[in-house]
């Protein structure tokens, strides 16, 4: 399969599995997963900034615009995270795994590592989406908290995909 | 242009994220009520602050004379108060049917915004609706002379319009001597002087004459200070123009008092019923 046809796939898949099953989990009224930004985590490794960051904020424009939310919000915080994934990838994820040949995505590097960098994508994306859908600094430890716990959920099940859908990604690069 | 061209090709990722950035945020405050009205009251919040600070520390330097004045005018309150207690025992025998309530209130307030180098000038002052500040309002200094008027409020916040404003011409004023009565505008010439129109030219004025506030505004008590006669101009017509030096120097304002009328609703309904 195509590069190219394969994240048009996952595009599709996460947004509609965002709106249709995730949107609709509510563990405790404040908590919500965001699934949908996987598909930033795992474009390739050396994929350039600029890109990343469009294919971002159509990733979010397209959340917004389906879950009918605050027009913006999702868009933002993604193409933030974006901006940031570079930084994240080489603070977390050893030289020689992000700059050799046969480890091109997120997909291939074991879930250990992934698992911190994944956090602290998703962390850094759920801290500025929380703060702009409230824009205010009341009651920060309570906002600190749902980002904190949201975060948590978001990156346990970003895992389990992972994990489910590891083989496709070993058959098919 | 060159080196114009490589600075954007240099940060080009830094540009691109500014740039969808703001997108994102034209699209959160265009299409979002509640993001709206949250920004707006930030703006609002950080801007008083600001202004509430500065005024802070203009405030500090000019204590002394703030002091000299409150010890001055303290002095002559007490001074009236013993006038009020001897008369009141002479006559509490037959004050009983009269009605005994103040016609008016003061309410104090701090200045957190003056000007006086324009043409339309407006005072900002820290007390606002939540505090029963109302539009129509006289505003007086805090030795009891003439500022401006109130003509709009914000729950913490209100402005008035300063009697250093050539737009408006409603206050009107009298000759404390002769008790004749005119309209008081600025010219926007001089900061020291305001004009009083409507004063027939056979009246008998002279310089030096005292220039007070009359109770047909509504917006001020009886007799409060304007200022006094400078020049008599003689203009074409029946009306002198009078020149007015003003007493209270419209630069150091700090704190002032703001004036609620009693009854006032009250009264021009049956002004305009008749």
């Amino acid at each position: 399969m195509n590069d190219f046809v394969k994240y048009t796939l996952w595009f599709v898949c996460l947004i509609l599995l965002q709106e249709f099953l995730f949107n609709n989990i509510q563990f405790i009224h404040f908590l919500s997963p965001y699934i949908y930004i996987f598909l930033i985590l795992i474009l390739p490794f050396n994929m350039h900034s600029a890109p990343v960051m469009f294919v971002s904020f159509g990733l979010g424009l397209s959340v917004d615009i389906i879950s009918a939310g605050i027009l913006g919000a999702h868009a933002a915080a993604c193409t933030a995270a974006a901006f940031c994934r570079n930084f994240i990838i080489k603070i977390t994820i050893p030289r020689v795994e992000y700059e050799s040949m046969s480890t091109s995505t997120a997909m291939q590097i074991k879930w250990n590592i992934f698992l911190l960098y994944a956090f602290l994508f998703v962390f850094l994306h759920h801290f500025i989406l929380f703060l702009l859908e409230i824009l205010s600094l009341d009651n920060f430890i309570f906002t600190f908290a749902r980002i904190l716990i949201s975060s948590i959920i978001t990156t346990v099940f970003i895992l389990l995909i992972k994990i489910l859908f590891n083989k496709d990604f070993k058959r098919n690069v | 242009m060159v080196s114009i061209i490589r600075f954007l090709l240099r940060y080009r990722t830094a540009i691109l994220f500014l740039i969808l950035e703001f997108v994102a945020a034209v699209l959160i405050f265009n299409n979002s009520n509640y993001q709206k009205t949250q920004f707006a009251a930030y703006v609002d919040n950080i801007k008083g602050i600001v202004y509430e600070k500065y005024a802070g520390i203009k405030q500090y330097f000019k204590l002394e004379d703030e002091n000299k004045k409150l010890i001055a005018e303290n002095l002559e309150l007490h001074n009236k108060l013993n006038y009020y207690i001897n008369r009141d025992t002479i006559r509490s025998g037959i004050a009983k049917n009269i009605v005994n309530r103040p016609a008016y209130t003061y309410k104090t307030a701090k200045i957190i915004r003056n000007s006086t180098n324009k043409q339309q000038n407006f005072i900002i002052l820290n007390t606002g609706s939540k505090q029963g500040v109302r539009p129509e309002m006289g505003v007086i200094s805090s030795d009891e002379k003439m500022i401006g008027m109130i003509v709009k409020t914000s729950p913490n916040y209100s402005s008035a319009i300063s009697i250093l404003n050539t737009g408006f011409i409603k206050f009107s004023g009298k000759l404390k001597r002769t008790g004749n009565y005119g309209t008081i505008s600025w010219n926007g010439v001089n900061i020291n002087n305001v004009q009083l129109h409507d004063i027939m030219q056979q009246s008998d004025v002279v310089i030096g004459d005292t220039v007070t506030t009359n109770q047909h505004s509504g917006v001020f008590p009886e007799n409060i200070l304007i200022g006094t006669v400078e020049k008599i101009n003689i203009k074409d017509g029946i009306f002198y123009e009078i020149d007015v030096k003003l007493s209270q120097n419209m630069k150091m304002l700090q704190n002032v008092y703001i004036v609620d009328i009693h009854d006032k609703d009250e009264i021009n309904t049956l002004l305009t019923n008749e």
